[in-house]
């Protein structure tokens, strides 16, 4: 009895003939590369695994800024620079003493000048205490060859999520990702409307303003006002970034806010938002960088913070250990005894350095734990955002040259 | 050089995944590559804002419930890995815009099936009855073959399976037609060909029938916290058992001795590990192009050369400041298209698929909110003639609002205005996440020639090089979660049973501990 009665059952004795038929028919030639599919060039020149760049000219936006134009190594290999999107990040590989480290640094460059000049402009400022920029400001001159990662980085615009017109909340020299939001409205290549509220001590100290006057002056879908603490002044506003300014400016319900400044500010403006009713479609800051201070926040156990804890960290083959104190990111401690690990955002968000705790006790900020639900279950974490509470054992990833 | 390990896993996908854990759980030194910093490949999820996103599974077939298990349910099981599992009884809803269209959804259960079916086609009752009595006749042959250890009496063949025959030779769309169902019905039967990737009228219909009969007995399961969970899951008892996973590990190099059989690989272009065994998650391409020429035979070279990739796919992931309540959607899975047949469905792309993961799982995103996420197929050879590094961006996020507004008109309900967070992955993404060539998500193409059953009867030919198995979606059963975990699973199985004698010895053991 068949169900099937018109259908030839032999067919499937022949079956395998006909495969063997299709691969003796075929070219034996070695297959291709992937580089071969469009769709594979096209992640290649995106994504490239890192960037070697030299340092082809400095500029000095005022006594404490410099601007560093960087374009393809062609001698090292890189032909030419990855394109990038307005809002997207670096991370700049740092030798200092012997020891590796690696910075996250917003392109103040546009795209455009990206993909038609072949630069990328980094523009850092020096400050008291930190490693990297002392570093860079005594090291890096014209014709310094310097290894990046690929632009990273979600703080993007998006025209199907973002509203129409975005407010630029700007705290000092987190002006970077807004000068290239900036030039990237300017020159088209977004569709939207930005006002920036961008707050200084004082006019004088305002980073990169004629530059953004500049842009401003040519299109006229870009408008500035100043947020001044220490100045009073025509035109401008007087005192910090708060609620009351971010109520008079954001006019049109379908505006989003972009921020970029200093800790504090975040701090504060998580709080303001949920109170304003704006809807967290509306909200997009969660660029923090590297956070330090774990015992200022309320639920961290004081009894620790001065405490110093073994660390124990295991990577492929070799295990480490080290010491870490309370205060220090795993990450910190990591990087600071020599080995390498892979890190790109250093604020929990990216998840590039996902490790298994595999004992011990961590301590995270919680408005920075971006992980996975499963990795809570299962006790995985992002090393740079986790300060040790006990003796921790944790097994990182391998770190690729 | 001396073997550090038993098993070196190339890939920590789905296939890899759960071969490491068999063997590491049996006893075998194991070491599993992974390129990524995370375990999964397909299977894992991401986080945008206060969402986490599903990248991949739509549902998982042959799980099973805790009464009546399925092999994927089983297998979790006996290797130790607890799984939250959420269940979906609805199959499907479709809906097929333009003249002789329809809007249908049908139910899981084999009777649930038929009433809900008879509702929008009826008249069909006996035929699908007949259907589901091939599967029967199928799986009692199947259940033959593997007692013969896969060299079955070609007259016992003949004479009791031959409808067995019939539908591991000829394409679903044959049998359909010959079973009596009009067109109308035979595209709905056909739904589920996109998860395959060949129309119907390609399809081999032993295997797609083996599929949808897997949806329609056991309903769709889903994990409670997204793929992630499921591979975490596999990790874990791959680490409990001493086996060794080191993320950002790329493999750069395959390495043979003399005689051309596989003995280790080389890591990030840096150091070298040896195994008796590699197991590759990575599709045979990749394989070959990490090989030197010589080390990839002519076989195996001409069978590359021979297939065509599976398909790739557009996604688009949206995280709505609504819930699923607010912004009106009743269903799981949506199926859309334009035109009822699949191979015109295929050729102009006119089908996608629209789920929403919070009727599954309510809570999986934050309350007030909801998830969807878009499915379309895409090839590399559909990509823009112009598509370059600089207006992907652009070409991405038209694609998918043309999608959105398209779901907008036929599900009447508002997107746009609610989207929070939003991503899109095209074949650039998967080739970029997965390193697979095209950005193929289905391995090889399970077309005409090359389909299920003449690759298993094949398997012994095509393997080619000693010492080198592989897993996952590109092996004989074609893409998807609970085939690579199949494969992987025997894959394991079978080198065991292998080292068998070496597992036993006393002395070996302690030396492993
Ligand atoms: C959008 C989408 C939707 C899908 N929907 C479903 C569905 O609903 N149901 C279903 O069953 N299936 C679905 N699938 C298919 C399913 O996810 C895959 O077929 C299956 O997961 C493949 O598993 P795999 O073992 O082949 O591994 P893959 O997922 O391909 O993983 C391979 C792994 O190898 C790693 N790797 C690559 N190169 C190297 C290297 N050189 N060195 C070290 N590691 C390397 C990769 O990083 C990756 O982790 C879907 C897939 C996608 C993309
Ligand atoms: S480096 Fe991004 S999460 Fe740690």
């Amino acid at each position: 009895m068949s169900y099937l009665k018109n259908l030839n059952k032999l067919k499937f004795t022949g079956m395998v003939k006909r495969r063997e038929e299709e691969i003796k028919k075929a070219s034996d030639i070695m297959i291709p590369d992937n580089i071969a599919y469009k769709a594979n060039r096209i992640a290649a020149a995106l994504h490239p695994a890192y960037q070697d760049l030299i340092i082809e000219k400095m500029v000095m936006e005022d006594e404490l800024t410099c601007s560093y134009y960087l374009i393809a190594d062609k001698q090292a290999g890189c032909q030419k620079i990855a394109y990038f999107q307005a809002g997207q990040y670096l991370n700049v590989e740092l030798n200092i003493e012997g020891h590796h480290f690696n910075r996250p640094y917003s392109i103040s460059s546009s795209p455009r000048q990206a993909k038609e000049e072949g630069y990328y402009r980094l523009s850092i400022s020096l400050m008291k205490g930190f490693i990297a920029p002392d570093y860079i400001w005594e090291n890096w001159k014209v014709g310094t060859r310097v290894r990046v990662s690929a632009p990273l980085g979600t703080s993007t615009y998006n025209r199907l999520r973002d509203g129409k017109k975005i407010l630029a909340l700007i705290g000092g020299n987190g002006v970077t990702p807004f000068v290239s939001l900036a030039h990237t409205i300017a020159d088209g290549d977004i569709d939207a409307e930005m006002l920036m509220l961008y707050g200084n001590k004082d006019l004088k100290s305002a980073l990169f303003r004629e530059e953004l006057q500049q842009l401003v002056d040519q299109c006229d879908k870009l408008k500035i006002v100043d947020v001044l603490e220490e100045e009073v002044r025509e035109g401008c506003e007087h005192g910090l970034i708060d609620a009351d300014l971010i109520r008079k400016y954001r006019c049109d319900d379908d505006t989003s806010l972009f921020v970029c400044g200093p800790q504090a500010m975040y701090d504060y403006l998580n709080e303001q938002l949920v109170k304003m009713d704006i809807p967290r479609k509306y909200w997009r800051l969660e660029i923090y960088g590297q956070y330090n201070e774990p015992s200022r926040l309320a639920d961290y156990p004081q009894e620790k913070k001065d405490e110093v804890y073994r660390l124990k960290v295991t990577q492929g083959e070799i295990t480490y250990e080290m010491a870490c104190p309370a205060g220090t990111s795993l990450m910190n401690a990591i990087e600071q005894s020599g080995i390498r690990i892979p890190v790109h955002c250093r604020c929990g968000y990216c998840g590039f350095c996902h490790s298994r705790l595999v004992s011990g006790e961590v301590f995270m900020p919680e408005f920075l734990d971006h992980r996975r639900q499963a990795d809570k279950i299962y006790g995985y974490i992002h090393p740079c955002i986790c300060f040790p509470l006990s003796d921790v054992e944790i097994e990182i990833p391998l770190y690729k040259n | 050089m001396h073997n550090q390990y038993d098993v070196i896993v190339v890939g920590a996908g789905n296939g890899g995944l759960t071969c490491a854990a068999t063997t590491a759980k049996a006893g075998l030194r194991t070491l599993v590559l992974e390129k990524h910093g995370l375990p999964g490949g397909c299977a894992s999820s991401f986080v945008r804002g206060r969402f986490e996103f599903e990248p991949s599974l739509h549902e998982l077939c042959a799980v099973g419930t805790p009464e009546n298990p399925k092999q994927v349910y089983k297998m979790f099981k006996e290797l130790g890995a607890e799984i939250n599992w959420c269940y979906e009884d609805n199959l499907f809803r479709a809906i097929c815009k333009g003249e002789n269209g329809y809007d249908v959804t049908l139910k899981a259960g084999r009777q649930a099936f038929i009433e809900s079916f008879e509702k929008y086609c009826p008249g069909n009752r006996e035929r699908l009855e007949k259907l589901f009595r091939l599967q029967d006749i199928d799986d009692k042959a199947v259940d033959y073959v593997m007692k013969k250890n896969g060299k079955p009496n070609l007259l016992t063949m003949a004479l009791k399976y031959g409808d067995f025959l019939r539908m591991g030779s000829h394409s679903v769309k044959e049998v359909l037609t010959e079973l009596g169902f009009d067109d109308k019905a035979i595209s709905i039967l056909s739904t589920y060909w996109c998860y395959l990737g060949v129309p119907a009228d390609e399809l081999n219909a032993f295997h797609y029938f083996n599929m949808m009969t897997g949806y329609i007995d056991d309903g769709a399961a889903m994990p409670r916290y997204r793929s992630h969970e499921l591979s975490l899951a596999l990790a874990k008892v791959i680490e409990e058992h001493g086996g060794k996973i080191w993320y950002n590990a790329e493999v750069t190099r395959f390495l043979y001795d003399e005689s051309g059989k596989a003995i280790g690989v080389q890591i990030n272009g840096q150091q070298t590990v040896y195994g008796r065994e590699i197991v590759s998650n990575l599709i045979p391409n990749r394989v070959a192009n990490l090989s030197n020429e010589e080390n990839v035979p002519q076989r195996t070279r001409k069978l590359m050369n021979a297939r065509r990739f599976g398909i790739s796919t557009l996604t688009i992931y949206l995280g709505l400041n609504c819930s699923r309540e607010e912004l009106g959607l009743n269903d799981y899975t949506v199926f859309i298209s334009k035109d009822p047949d699949s191979r015109k469905q295929y050729e102009t792309k006119g089908m996608y698929i629209v789920n929403c993961l919070n009727k599954v799982i309510e809570d999986s995103s934050p309350p007030g909110t909801c998830t969807l996420f878009f499915t379309a197929m895409l090839e590399d050879g559909d990509l823009p003639e112009d598509l370059d590094e600089y207006n992907y961006e652009k070409y991405k996020t038209d694609l998918a609002e043309k999608y959105i507004i398209d779901a907008e008109k036929v599900l009447g309900i508002k997107i746009r205005e609610r989207i929070e967070e939003i991503e899109a992955a095209t074949p650039v993404t998967m080739a970029r996440y997965l390193g697979t060539p095209a950005g193929t998500i289905y391995g090889y193409r399970l077309s005409e020639w090359d389909n299920l059953l003449a690759r298993t009867q094949s398997e012994d030919s095509d393997r080619t090089v000693e010492n080198l198995s592989y897993v996952g979606g590109h092996y004989i059963h074609g893409g998807g979660y609970s085939t690579a975990y199949d494969c992987g699973h025997t894959a394991a199985l079978r080198l065991i049973e292998k080292y068998r004698d070496q597992l036993n010895r006393p002395e070996e053991q302690e030396v492993r501990s």
